[in-house]
């Protein structure tokens, strides 16, 4: 058995990516430095800011709201309930966060997605039948909204380095510059958008789920059922095969990635778009109405075919 | 011997799958993708199973 670089007791957490050996104990104060390191290295944080962190249930987000308690960043959250039915997995997923709020005693917004668009996500994958995508639109919606209408002056999401490095290939599959400009673990507040920052972009999916084993934190282990056959996932997979055989190499995408965008940024290289306010709600987007609008609009569309139907 | 793999059951013979690097072989698993925990304890890949050990293999991916 291995043995801990930091205390020498015997081990079975090996991190081949660093070469490194740690006990159950030592590493959540190795996993919560690093964090930190991250949000040091990438100026997360100016002060006196006031956080809000997006949470889902899942390990990821449950994870980095406690590591923020841990590192004295008062942060509090918002949760989105989707209204996933299938085995109770909104229902479940927002009791985790309830039970973390209650842990850290922080405040929780959740937003009704029902109440507040007309339909939950079983309703809207009826008309958007790219779910995953629509489920992004409404959470980011959210987030904005909310961080704005309490004050917040940053959202802090628990995107980790797998979920990075996934969307950097599919934004480089796509060639969608738009998208690869901004793509960064720091991007700035702009016009009425707040800044948002990703505290977990240096560390693997299998690091966060270490941490959130080795302290207890209770987290929804299922997958969400509309994400399954999502294209992300196997992304994600195809990617890990090139980790295990050439350990580290995920990591050093996404570095020299971030290294050649800074440049680009500092060389002023990368073209700045202009958002104009949605002619509906108000926020910002590149069209005269807002996706988010445009998914209410369908949803209601149902509803109102569905109710004739009945009639 | 019973593993827990999705949160199945799956049996396996222990006398053939003696080790986590062999159960990560049998089942095609990507091991930056799952954790293994025996006795609710994370081990590595070298590590040996007993019939009597609760193994269980943890998806760690997700996304959408």
């Amino acid at each position: 058995m291995r043995k801990c670089k930091l205390c020498s007791s015997p081990t079975g957490i090996y991190l081949k990516e660093h070469r490194l050996a740690l006990c159950p104990t030592c590493y959540p104060t190795w996993f919560e430095k690093q964090v930190a390191e991250s949000m040091r290295k990438f100026r997360m944080l100016g002060q006196d800011e006031k956080v809000i962190l997006a949470v889902s249930g899942g390990k990821d987000s449950l994870s980095l709201w406690q590591i923020l308690s841990n590192l004295g960043i008062e942060a509090d959250a918002l949760y989105v309930d989707l209204g996933i039915q299938e085995n109770d997995y909104s229902k479940i997923s927002k009791e985790k966060c309830i039970q973390m709020q209650e842990k850290l005693g922080r405040k929780l917004y959740v937003v009704d997605l029902k109440n507040e668009a007309g339909g939950n996500i079983d309703e809207i994958s009826k008309v958007y039948p790219k779910t995953c995508s629509a489920c992004g639109t409404v959470k980011r919606y959210f987030m904005n909204k909310i961080t704005l209408e309490h004050d917040y002056t940053v959202i802090a999401t628990g995107h980790n380095l797998d979920d990075e490095v996934t969307t950097l290939f599919g934004n480089l599959v796509q060639w969608d510059e738009g998208y690869l400009n901004r793509q960064y673990p720091v991007i700035p507040a702009k016009q009425s958008f707040a800044k948002k920052i990703k505290p977990l972009i240096r560390n693997s999916e299998r690091q966060v789920a270490i941490y959130a084993i080795t302290t207890g934190i209770d987290y929804i282990q299922q997958e969400c059922p509309y994400s399954v056959s999502a294209t992300s996932i196997s992304y994600k997979e195809n990617l890990n095969r090139f980790e295990t055989d050439h350990p580290g190499i995920l990591r050093f995408f996404l570095h020299n990635f971030f290294k050649s965008r800074k440049k680009m940024q500092e060389n002023n290289e990368i073209e700045e778009v202009e958002l104009s306010e949605c002619s509906r709600c108000g926020q910002l987007t590149l069209a005269e109405v807002c996706r988010y609008c445009k998914i209410k609009e369908k949803v209601s569309l149902y509803n109102e075919r569905k109710q004739q139907k009945k009639d | 011997m019973t593993i827990i793999y999705n949160k199945e059951e799956i049996e396996i013979d222990e006398t053939k799958i003696k080790n986590v690097k062999a159960l990560v072989k049998h089942l095609d698993l990507i091991p930056s993708t799952i954790l293994i925990l025996k006795n609710n304890q994370i081990v590595d890949m070298q590590e040996r199973f007993k019939a009597e050990d609760k193994v269980e293999v943890l998806r760690v991916v997700s996304g959408g």
